[in-house]
């Protein structure tokens, strides 16, 4: 087995956006002088994931996420830089590499509208030339996990967004890839349905090694479905590591919530203010001063009904990027 | 590889049975047409008179004969092609086991075979309603050459159609360049009138041009009694177009390509 599953080395992107004029010369000017400016949406990226490993590639709107599985999987092209998928350079759009891969967008259905989720299924089945019997019996197993297979037969067009994602993660791994590239997976579903989604893609990557590279702005789904986190900035890697990590290095403090009291004074917090409105207030304490921190606080009555709790995922990855954009 | 194209063919045929709408559409675009332009040339042409050698019921022929190759034919490829390269859906091409170009035909096969499989019933009843009137006689040389002729007008136009959309690579917006398209290839195909109404002069050289092969000559091989040595000839002529726009097509779509995965992906 291959040593590494994704090996990316100095990836850049640039693209040229031409500005658009108004007035009627302007527009002629587009044609024969465009004026250009470059974008830089991804730049000098590294970094190798291992096969198995379960990749959250986190980064604000713009950040250069969905730029990036594009490349990995082959449709853009790299302006600089290269990477390898399982082997494969993907700008040379080998089959092998096609089958090998498997690409899940939020926001682009891949299925036939006027087709049932089942003759789309079939389709895959000749095309990644996948053994009958068992495609069949794949098929079913993932469609119980899914909860969706009462709704194979029916026309995509009638399904509903959920219903439709679901179909779109069963065709995304039935044709049984080794890395499935996802790219917010999850806009737009409910509580349950991202919770069989996760709980799906847990299975798989336990069961079959499947390797999981997923974008989504819901910290919850990075929480519950990987353990290995890059974390982009306007087009550059601000953290890579594990998920482990990053929660142990932000585990020596704490939040402290409370509503404010009328001795209230900001100027007298020794504590770094995390958010705060007309009524209430969240520190950060380092853990073990919590008690002390909320008894003197108590004491000086500047606050009432204290909660202390644990810095999330999602706290650590916007304190992340305040600290990058100060 | 080629089962994969089959199935593809069986989704586009299956994609338009799944929409009843879309049936009524097509036997209206179909039928609609056809009656128009006899009535039309119903009232220009009376009597014995003929206008470029085609007399009344030899224009009737042409009519139900150009929509018929029309079915079978023309497929919007050129506005597909343009759509999914701006919409980005290209992508769910490109990153599946297929060649572009074979996806997209395969596709249009399907699509031409449901067609001609909804229009099979109609064009049945008006071949024996010509038959039986006496209107027509069809020898079984000629339903050869015929039908070899649809075949090739049809991969000809998927190549040129193919081609035409493919500028959608670099430019923006094709809409009025795909209107304008339609028209003048209509026109020079032999849609809107059998092209040997047009002074001599400008019939041939449109007919030195690939778009004859549309309509206009497969409708002349099935109802001008013409020798086989004008079929084979044209045939010939016919072949060396579809290789040549062949292999522009392979050109054009893999710096196409090139394009595309350089500035969209
Ligand atoms: N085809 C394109 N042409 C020009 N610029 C582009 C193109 N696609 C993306 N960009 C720009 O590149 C940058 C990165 O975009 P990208 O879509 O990769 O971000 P993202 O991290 O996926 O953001 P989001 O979370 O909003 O999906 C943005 O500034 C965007 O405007
Ligand atoms: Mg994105």
């Amino acid at each position: 087995m291959e040593q590494t599953m994704i090996d990316v080395k100095n990836l850049s992107k640039e693209y040229l956006v031409t500005n658009r004029r108004d007035s009627l010369k302007d527009t002629l000017k587009n044609i024969f002088k465009p004026e250009q400016t470059v974008v830089e949406a991804v730049k000098n990226l590294s970094f190798t994931v291992k096969p198995g490993e379960t990749i959250g590639f986190i980064g604000q709107n713009g950040a250069g996420k969905t730029t990036t599985i594009k490349m990995l999987t082959g449709t853009l092209f790299p302006s600089s830089g290269t990477c390898k998928i399982n082997g494969f350079d993907p700008t040379k759009r080998e089959t092998n590499f096609k089958k090998s891969i498997s690409v899940v967008m939020g926001n682009r259905s891949q299925l036939f509208p006027d087709l049932t989720p089942r003759d789309y299924l079939s389709l895959l089945q000749t095309m990644y030339e996948i053994d009958e019997r068992e495609f069949t019996q794949t098929v079913d197993n993932l469609a119980n996990t899914l909860k969706i297979s009462n709704k194979l037969d029916t026309q995509t067009r009638k399904l509903s967004l959920g219903e439709r994602m679901k179909i779109e993660f069963l065709a995304g791994v039935v044709t049984k890839p080794k890395v499935l590239f996802l790219d917010e997976p999850t806009i737009g579903l409910d509580v349950i349905a991202k919770r069989d989604l996760r709980k799906f893609l847990i299975k798989l990557n336990k069961d079959e090694q499947l390797t999981i590279f997923l974008t989504s702005h819901d910290m919850d789904d990075i929480a519950a479905i990987c353990d290995h986190l890059i974390i982009i900035n306007h087009g550059e890697i601000i953290w890579n590591g594990l998920k482990q990590d990053l929660l142990a290095k932000f585990g020596k403090s704490k939040y402290v919530t409370f509503t404010k009291r009328e001795n209230f004074d900001a100027t007298n917090l020794k504590a770094k203010i995390v958010t705060q409105d007309e009524l209430t207030i969240t520190i950060k304490v380092p853990a073990g001063e919590v008690e002390n921190a909320v008894a003197a606080l108590a004491a000086n009555k500047q606050g009432s009904d204290y909660q202390i709790s644990d810095l999330k995922l999602e706290d650590i990855i916007i304190e992340l990027f305040a600290k990058e954009n100060e | 590889m080629l089962r994969t194209y089959i199935a593809i063919v069986k989704v586009s045929l299956k994609s338009i049975f799944a929409n009843k709408s879309s049936v009524v559409i097509l036997l209206f675009q179909a039928l609609i047409p056809s009656i128009v332009m006899f009535y039309l040339w119903s009232a220009i042409v009376n009597g014995n008179q003929t206008i470029g050698g085609f007399n009344k019921s030899q224009l009737v022929v042409y009519y139900i004969g150009v929509n018929f190759i029309n079915s079978f034919v023309w497929y919007a490829i050129d506005w597909e092609l343009n759509e999914d390269i701006h919409s980005g859906e290209l992508s769910n091409i490109i990153h599946r086991p297929l060649s572009i170009h074979n996806y997209y035909f395969a596709k249009m096969i399907g699509d031409r075979l449901a067609n001609l499989l909804l229009l099979a019933p109609l064009l049945l009843l008006g071949g024996i309603y010509l038959f039986v009137n006496q209107l027509w006689q069809i020898s079984f040389l000629v339903l050869v050459e015929f039908t070899i002729s649809l075949i090739f007008a049809a991969i000809l136009w998927f190549l040129f159609s193919y081609l035409v959309g493919s500028i959608a690579f670099w430019f923006d917006n094709l809409f009025f360049v795909l209107i304008v398209k339609e028209v003048v290839v209509n026109l020079l195909a032999g849609y809107y009138f059998p092209l040997e109404i047009l002074p001599k002069q400008i019939t041939n050289v449109v007919k030195s041009l690939p778009f004859q092969y549309f309509s206009s000559f497969p409708i002349d091989v099935l109802i001008q009694k013409q020798k086989l040595s004008f079929w084979l000839s044209n045939t010939i002529i016919e072949i060396c177009w579809v290789v040549l726009l062949y292999f522009v097509m392979l050109l054009v779509n893999r710096k196409g390509l090139q394009r595309y995965s350089d500035v969209m992906g």
